[in-house]
């Protein structure tokens, strides 16, 4: 981005009503990184006014004491915020003379920030940004060499980020990739004698943008599907039969392995995969039950086979997982198909498979681990293929009995209720943000804001978790209201779709409604263009089209509440009681 | 209005928002409240971009007006119109 069409996207932002407030702390003159920070920002969150707050000038620390609880901070270090000799505008003095005292002053002054950093963190999120810049020629060793000093000054710097980095709170970029990328320097010389601001302008923007996708943290995207031919494996299985295919070094089909690998990975991190593949299902499936393959076959399900168009197969593909077209990503070396799937699924994002193009190849690689890489793996990431898998069981088990009421019953379910204060589990945010269909009103949480809710007394956080006889579905739904005069007013609701047509919506407000000891729930429901699956639980509960902001007595929920079956287990980390 | 007046217009337009085409013909840096160092950084490396010219934050000092700017962006490229 340049800084003209930076100040374009602010200058055009100025009405939105809508604020949201980053602090940026940095030891040196913001300038245009706060100006592309903001741009950055505010082209991704289009409906809201990004406003950038910096401290003051050299000091980080008196920064980081000044900020209030629930912030969104952002600190960026570089060099001479740990020692100003350590930088080109202090003339401190360098050499062998000073160095025991300037890593001692490093390490000084990274247990200060290591203990603000963590302070704040209890009560704000915080994303982290390490030098980017080189270090000056401080010692005396030439430039080629990292000697010793250097080294030391590295390894202080890096066990400080590893501590920040498992705090829940605190995420660190990766400042090494941003200075490896867009040719230019990043550190400008000039500037920084000039104004105090060390980078050059299209690393600022980069820098910008790194910073600006972690804040924003889009979710990973939760299922691939993928083509077999020229994509998973390179050749034409139809063509060249069982032995032509191929996906190793010797044969020069090593990207289509390392593909097959990276897709492995993102299978034990809970990505779905699927193959949707226009050719003969038979050989196909042979290929599979038979070949060598680097990818888990057990990871690819379901696989989708036929001469129809790739539109359909993915269409099914969709069904089987039920999710969204904007959660998936399709990889084909045809732009035809490609565009076809395209055509059909708009908000799918279609990305070309081309092997033949090796740094194209590269780049793809790091582009998928973008989409679908994940911070932390859950229980309910390792267990959501194999109850995908089980559905199939569990449709053909509905078949077989009589009603749904038998069907609910044989399933011998086990709901467990946890009533708690904690909000600092990963597991009960992540699936507030990234449900949609069974979500009471869309709103979205940030970390620092998530966190926030545990300070008022009268919260409280319901999370289920559901097994059956077919296996576990783990924590699958999450609740979150305050208790007042005998009403709960429920502010977030959501319900996994793996965990529809059991009555744990029902289930769920039974076990608020017996343990809260409330009379009536009161729902803060917002139609949304993606939760008619919730409208369509309401309007069942209330007999007529829900409108927003909804009260449902106990007398008129239990007048309508189906039988419920499950075996319900409750675990109060709080106390439930009113007092 | 030659080029580089329209050209230099939006550059200032960018940096002063607020300010109507001919409020910024006549701008200086005493009839601009927002005409501080910060203002005079953006407005260096906007005319670096759009002019592909080098300046010094000394050369803004003595570039106080928009006209004048606009006769330095000129001698800078004197065969445009």
């Amino acid at each position: 981005m340049r800084l003209s069409e930076a100040l374009r996207v602010l200058n055009e932002s100025r009405g939105i009503a809508r604020v949201r407030r980053i602090n940026l702390v940095c030891g040196f003159t913001a300038l245009h990184l706060k100006t592309f920070l903001a741009a950055h920002l505010q082209s991704e969150l289009t409906d809201t006014r990004i406003e950038i707050v910096t401290g003051v000038y050299g000091d980080i620390a008196g920064a980081l004491s000044g900020v209030s609880a629930g912030s969104e901070l952002v600190v960026l270090l570089e060099w001479p915020d740990l020692d100003p000799r350590l930088g080109f505008r202090r003339l401190g003095g360098w050499g062998p003379a000073h160095t025991p005292d300037i890593a001692a002053s490093v390490r000084q002054q990274l247990k200060v920030l290591i203990e603000k950093i963590s302070a704040v963190a209890e009560s704000s999120s915080v994303t982290l940004g390490l030098p980017s810049t080189p270090l000056p020629p401080f010692t005396c060793a030439p430039g080629w060499i990292l000697n010793a000093d250097t080294l030391a000054l590295r390894a202080e710097l890096n066990e400080f980020a590893l501590d920040l980095s498992r705090h829940s709170s605190v995420r660190v970029i990766n400042s090494s990739l941003v200075s490896a990328t867009g040719g230019e320097s990043a550190f400008d010389f000039k500037s920084e004698l000039q104004s105090g601001f060390p980078y050059s302008m299209s690393h600022a923007s980069t820098l910008a943008a790194t910073i600006a996708r972690a804040l924003v943290r889009r979710g990973p995207k939760k299922g691939l599907i993928t083509d077999l031919d020229d994509t998973l494996w390179s050749g034409l299985l139809g063509e060249v039969g069982l032995d032509g295919v191929s996906w190793t070094l010797d044969r020069g089909a090593q990207i289509h392995g390392i593909y097959q690998q990276l897709l492995n990975g993102f299978a034990s991190g809970g990505t779905l995969l699927a193959i949707a593949s226009k050719n003969d299902s038979t050989l196909v499936r042979t290929a599979l039950e038979q070949l060598d393959l680097v990818i888990d076959k057990e990871n690819l399900y379901p696989v989708e086979v036929s001469w129809g168009a790739k539109s359909e197969a993915v269409r099914k593909i969709l069904n089987c997982w039920n999710i969204g077209a904007s959660d998936v990503v399709f990889v084909d070396d045809s732009p035809m198909e490609l565009a076809e799937v395209n055509s059909a699924f708009p908000d799918m994002e279609c990305v070309l498979f081309n092997a033949a193009d090796y740094s194209y190849s590269y780049e793809l690689f790091f582009k998928l681990q973008d989409l679908f890489g994940k911070l932390e793996i859950s229980t309910e990431d390792q267990l959501r293929l194999p109850s995908i898998k089980r559905q199939e069981l569990v449709r053909e088990h509905r078949e077989l009995v009589r009603s749904e009421d038998e069907f609910l019953e044989e399933l011998n379910a086990v709901l467990t209720v946890r009533f708690t204060r904690n909000f600092a589990e990963a597991r009960p945010l992540e699936l507030v943000n990234k449900t949609n269909q069974f979500n009471l009103n869309g709103v979205r949480f940030d970390l620092a804001n998530w966190k926030q809710l545990s300070k008022d007394p009268d919260r409280y956080l319901v999370l289920v978790d559901y097994k059956d006889k077919f296996g576990p579905l783990g924590v699958i739904a999450v609740a979150t209201g305050s208790r007042s005069a005998g009403v709960f007013n429920m502010d977030a609701w959501v319900m996994s779709c793996r965990a529809f047509s059991r009555r744990i919506e029902y289930a769920t407000m039974d076990a608020i409604f017996s343990n809260l000891l409330v009379d009536s729930i009161e729902l803060q429901f917002t139609p949304t263009d993606r939760n008619s699956p919730f409208r369509e639980y309401l309007g069942s509960v209330l007999g007529r089209n829900p409108d927003a902001n909804i009260r449902v007595s106990k007398f008129d929920f239990y007048k309508i509440c189906p039988p419920l079956h499950h075996t319900v287990n409750i675990h109060a980390e709080c106390v439930l009681e009113a007092e | 209005m030659s080029s580089h007046a329209q050209r230099l217009e939006k550059c200032f337009s960018l940096v002063f928002p607020n300010l109507s085409s001919d409020q910024i013909r006549r701008a200086t840096v005493h009839s601009v409240p927002e005409w501080d160092s910060l203002a005079n950084i953006n407005l260096i490396c906007l005319l670096e971009e759009e002019f592909a010219i080098t300046l010094e934050a000394s050369d803004l000092e003595n570039l106080s007006s928009f006209e004048q700017v606009l006769n330095h962006v000129e001698s800078c490229h004197p065969k445009e119109s």
